[in-house]
């Protein structure tokens, strides 16, 4: 892949030769009136700008996003399931707006940190004082042996929310009895690690009411998955029988995709499918990675203080795009990362030094609608490196065994948590 | 490692609960000193700590209360889901900090 931009190595060195006057200029005129550019308006960059707003009024902000609506990953396993309808998992950025947020439904095509610009799809460009770019991932075909993007035409990835969660849906509604649907999860690092295991259990839920005799096949491209001692324990309480996990090293991997026939081959034997769930491998999305803020890898990596680019100045990574510690790729966390990344860019503006606050992560998943669990975590970036680390003495798993109550609870707070965390992003 | 007396602990995050809540203008939106650590409550509990769902709304609580609540889930005296899991890392400073952010919040009905 080509990559463009300056290094933040790079602009550093040409700040002390050439830029140092209007470098030295930019915090008066940032008070002042700064343009902070949020790119991508799903967790990351919706909590960043509204927390922009809030935090530092006197600032504009700008947030540009594909589409006047948005689609949330979270609870669309429900959906997928049966149990929501996609209006409930839908949302506008009208608060945003009301927030004098200005809101621009024009893709970012281009990011250039040297001279500190955004090229949206249109041909117009933004100019930034700060840019926080929350982009998401992009899939990498090029990883799946054989095929391309078409490939979800038929073989739907469902792990960017909209018309491929109502094509999985629908595929599922329509297969016959006693099918089979595979889920193809891949190796990490990806969006949402939880996501296959809650599709899973969401989809046997769906089955065992109008298709009790169908399978659920997991082919996954790890050994090893995100709560699996709790789902698989939820599995066997709800739905015995119906699951199968196939690790890794069970398969050997991915040798063969055929569309047509609903099969996809690995080393070790062929896997038939009536409805195939294929989520291929991630990597930051595009704009990033083209402007060189992965480096030499496909994720950027950020300092966990203040969220900037290890690769270039004055713009700010959130969200599944960037290596954020012992973060996970969750919403959630991209939302918590929002909201400390407008802290750290507010503080940044004003001469302060960024505050090292604790974040925290929570992820629940749904194995039946009325059995929750959840996966906790609490960071802060260390005094040397600004890594954000796991801290000691907290997080991990909801308790294990027989607990009817606990997993009730845990629904019910999943619930809650889904409609404070999207009334805090999209709310009035 | 010895253990501190509870009450001596409750005694040293009630004063500077105290101390916290004399200095005036805490609102939402300020930078106070722990303007990040509030923000992780609030993604659950709801913004501004009012809560849409399930989670209790937390603003406008009583700083007492809210600091008992928290010390508790973090000595394991009392039962929670989640709680447990995210308040180990919080110092007394920090439960001090917190409970006077939400308390000085205006809650639901106000």
């Amino acid at each position: 892949m080509t990559r463009t931009g300056l290094t933040r190595r790079q602009a550093l060195g040409l700040a002390g030769a050439a830029l140092t006057a209007p470098i030295l200029a930019t915090p008066a005129r940032a008070q002042a009136g700064a343009h902070i550019l949020v790119v991508g308006g799903g967790f990351g960059g919706t909590a960043a700008a509204r927390a922009m707003r809030r935090i530092m009024p006197e600032v504009a902000v700008t947030l540009v996003t594909d589409a006047p609506t948005f689609t949330t990953c979270p609870f669309s396993n429900l959906v997928i399931g049966g149990l929501r309808d996609m209006s409930e998992i839908r949302f506008s950025y009208d608060a945003l707006h009301n927030d004098g947020v200005k809101v621009r439904f024009d893709p970012a095509v281009a990011l250039d940190p040297a001279s500190r610009t955004v090229t949206l799809q249109s041909g117009d460009r933004l100019s930034y004082d700060r840019a926080i770019v929350s982009p998401g991932v992009d899939f990498r075909y090029e990883a799946l042996p054989g095929v391309g993007p078409e490939v979800s035409e038929r073989l739907p990835h469902a792990w960017k929310a909209g018309a491929q969660t109502i094509l999985l849906r629908d595929q599922i509604r329509s297969m016959p009895q006693g099918g089979t649907v595979i889920i193809a999860p891949p190796d990490n690092p990806f969006r949402c690690p939880p996501g296959p295991y809650e599709r899973a259990s969401l989809i046997a839920s769906y089955l065992s009411r109008h298709n009790p005799t169908a399978k659920i096949v997991i082919v996954d491209g790890k050994d090893k998955f995100s709560k699996q001692g709790l789902f698989m324990e939820g599995w066997q309480a709800l739905y015995p029988g119906m699951i199968d996990f196939v690790p890794f090293s069970e398969h050997g991997g991915l040798k063969g995709i055929d569309a047509d026939a609903r099969r996809i081959e690995t080393f070790f034997g062929d896997f038939k499918g009536d409805v195939i769930n294929l989520i291929p491998p991630q990597q930051a999305a595009a704009i990033v990675l083209d402007a060189g803020l992965g480096g030499s890898g496909l994720w950027c990596e950020i300092d966990g203080l203040t969220f900037e680019a290890r690769e270039a100045a004055h713009v700010h990574v959130i969200g599944d795009a960037a290596i954020v510690g012992d973060m996970p790729k969750s919403g959630f966390a991209a939302a918590t990362q929002g909201k400390a990344c407008a802290h750290a860019v507010a503080a940044l503006l004003a001469g302060r030094e960024p505050q090292r606050g604790i974040l925290m992560n929570t992820c629940y998943s749904f194995v039946g609608p009325e059995y929750g669990i959840s996966v906790a975590g609490v960071y802060r970036s260390a005094p040397d490196t600004n890594r954000l680390a796991s801290l000691p003495g907290a997080g991990g798993t909801s308790a294990a065994g027989d607990l009817p109550e606990l997993r009730r609870d845990e629904a019910n707070y999943a619930r809650g948590w889904y409609a404070n965390l999207t009334q805090e992003l999209f709310g009035a | 490692m010895t253990c501190p007396d509870p009450d001596r602990v409750h005694h040293g995050v009630f004063a500077i609960i105290a101390s916290v809540l004399s200095s005036a203008g805490i609102a939402w939106a300020a930078d106070g000193p722990r303007s990040v650590t509030v923000e992780a409550c609030t993604t659950c509990h709801g913004p501004g700590g009012i809560s849409h769902g399930t989670m209790p709304t937390i603003a406008g609580m009583d700083s007492e209360t809210l600091a008992e609540v928290l010390l508790a889930f973090r000595d394991g005296s009392l039962e929670s889901t989640v709680m447990g899991r995210l308040v180990g890392p919080l110092s007394d400073e920090d439960i001090a900090g917190i409970a006077a952010y939400f308390a000085a919040l205006p809650g639901a009905d106000q």
